[in-house]
């Protein structure tokens, strides 16, 4: 069933504008509004299956961030930063003709939501999908292991399989769910062969260090539903248990045997989203 | 009629901050106008534009600029510059629905508009230049610093009511119904019930701390790529003739509409301007 539309629009990455993209889930007049920001090298897609559950009552938008999916790349690779990232977001909540908007936001994309909610972003709750105001270097280090080098596919079998090797801690998925993934994963170049669905021009070029955010955490006025992929390398338990106990004291949503990253098609997960930001 | 009052929540380097916007017309409409206003104007200002424009189908949108009217102050002083304007522009046309709009700006409104447009893939289709050009001549910037900022305090609105029009006497073509609302929208009560100017006296930090000096943006003419109207007050101290002489020989090459015994800047009230308006913004290729 497809209820949305795919949609442009145009943002000002400093001295141009870019194109940015994104599905519109739902009723465009609808004030309840809840906008989606993937991972660190994904892309909107990833928000199909909670999208079209929320979009009978809430309109949902689902973003490419620069550099992705359908999204504009920048020329100016060092320009791929989160200063950056938040211009485009604020484009993204002006979209929206509500006075407040429901952040839903897997890894980057969570870090994205604890930054603007900390900036006042006009947010009514936050979700944060495996991630939290500290991130340990050895978990970026692993989650950024073959990013910007992934390499190209004869087939475009060839290059799912290699998805789902490399990473496999997303989930859980059914068969399905996985071959959905990987398409959404690639793009086909020009002679045929698959590749990543990312400019390779994201790839970091400062040395992976620990990433504390924590004094973001108190400047987070709006209730906040953690995710946690119990397994994850991003987000460990230490980190968690702070969370829950200080700022805005977030809700806690347990995936045993998940790592980094929690695929939010399950049923358990969509429930959980759905009752915590319908409360 | 009347004109829809909305919210947009803006980010700046301090963070998120609430600008009001005034809409005109169809929310649904496939012609969408944003007019912005002059330095310590706000969106009010269009009010006999908006509706006209509205009554033949268009949507208008007329802000205002952060630190005027009934939007946000910021804290900082020091993010009043065009950095946050044009941003917040951007981010307003996001709301529109982020389709190319057209642009009327007034003074410090067509400042912004020149510094969007100049910009590559910029979704303005056409816009009006209201007494402003690349080049801003440093007379008329220190007769503004003399005034601007002051944060006068009048112990009735007829006192302010004077000041204003003091400091507005180049400003024209106003009737009289038109001049008293002009004079509504200037003023703010304080919480102490005196009267003042109605912007935050610390948008005009950079006119205080400096020198006037001539600005000259003639690098970003060129990069201009939609239709420009020009309109010139004759005896405007911020627009020469020779400036306007060369916006309509380089770059987008301006078409010219020049307006009589009017100083810094037409109000675009009278029928005549709002005609001539009209017809540049709906001219063939904007369909």
């Amino acid at each position: 069933m497809k209820c949305f539309h795919e949609k442009r629009l145009t943002v000002l990455a400093g001295s141009r504008f870019i194109n940015i993209a994104y599905k519109d889930w739902g009723d465009e007049n609808n004030s309840n509004v809840a906008i989606c920001v993937h991972g660190l090298s994904r892309n909107m897609n990833d928000f199909d299956e909670l999208a079209a559950k929320l979009s009978q009552r809430w309109r949902v938008i689902a973003v490419d961030m620069p550099g992705r999916g359908q999204s504009d790349w920048l020329d100016n690779k060092l320009a791929y930063t989160y200063e950056l990232y938040e211009v485009v977001c604020a484009h993204v909540i002006a979209l929206a003709k509500a006075e407040k908007v429901t952040w839903i936001g897997t890894s980057m994309g969570g870090v994205l939501g604890m930054r603007l909610a900390a900036n006042g972003a006009p947010f009514a709750k936050l979700v944060l999908n495996d991630i939290g105001p500290f991130i340990p270097a050895e978990g970026r280090k692993h989650n950024q292991a073959n990013f910007g080098s992934d390499p190209i596919f004869k087939t475009e079998l060839e290059a799912i399989a290699y998805i789902k090797q490399t990473r496999s801690a997303f989930g859980p998925f059914t068969e399905a769910g996985w071959l959905k993934f990987g398409r959404d994963s690639l793009r086909q170049l020009n002679d045929g062969s698959w590749t990543l669905h990312y400019d390779p021009g994201l790839a970091s070029k400062v040395p992976i260090t620990d990433s504390d955010m924590w004094e973001l955490w108190p400047k987070v006025r709006v209730p906040v539903l953690t995710i946690w992929g119990e397994d994850s390398r991003l987000l460990t338990a230490p980190t968690v248990d702070r969370m829950a106990h200080s700022g805005p004291k977030t809700e806690v949503f347990s995936l045993p045997g998940i790592g980094h990253c929690p695929g939010l098609t399950s049923l358990p997960e969509i429930s959980a989203i759905a009752n915590f930001i319908e409360r | 009629m009347q004109p829809r009052s909305c919210n947009l929540y803006c980010l700046s380097p301090e963070g998120f901050h609430r600008i009001r916007y005034w809409e005109w017309g169809l929310e649904d409409s496939a012609r969408t106008v944003i007019c912005v206003h002059g330095l310590t104007r706000n969106g009010r200002d269009f009010d006999d534009l908006a509706q006209f424009l509205a009554g033949r189908g268009w949507r208008v949108v007329c802000p205002d600029i952060v630190g005027r009217g009934e939007s946000d102050w910021l804290q900082n002083k020091e993010n009043y510059d065009f950095s946050t304007y044009v941003n917040d522009m951007s981010q307003l046309i996001a709301r529109l629905g982020g389709a190319p709009v057209h642009w009327v700006g007034t003074s410090m409104g067509g400042i912004i508009g020149q510094l969007i447009a100049a910009k590559d893939q910029a979704p303005i289709k056409r816009m009006v230049l209201n007494d402003i050009g690349p080049l801003i001549d440093a007379q008329g910037l220190s007769r503004i610093k003399g005034y601007v900022g002051n944060d006068p305090s009048f112990p009735n609105f007829e006192a302010a009511e004077e000041a204003i029009n003091k400091v507005t006497d180049k400003f024209g073509p106003m009737n009289k119904t038109q001049r008293k609302r002009f004079v509504e929208v200037s003023i703010r009560k304080r919480s102490n019930g005196a009267f003042t100017t109605n912007y935050d006296p610390r948008i005009a930090w950079a006119f205080k701390e400096n020198d006037p000096e001539d600005v000259d943006m003639w690098s970003l003419w060129p990069l201009i790529k939609c239709p420009i109207l020009v309109i010139r007050g004759v005896d405007s101290d911020l627009l020469s003739a020779s400036t306007s002489h060369r916006m309509q020989t380089e770059g987008p090459k301006a078409e010219e509409y020049v307006l009589e015994g009017v100083g810094h800047a037409p109000t675009l009230m009278s029928s005549e301007e709002i005609n001539r308006i009209t017809l540049f913004l709906e001219a063939e290729n904007n369909q």
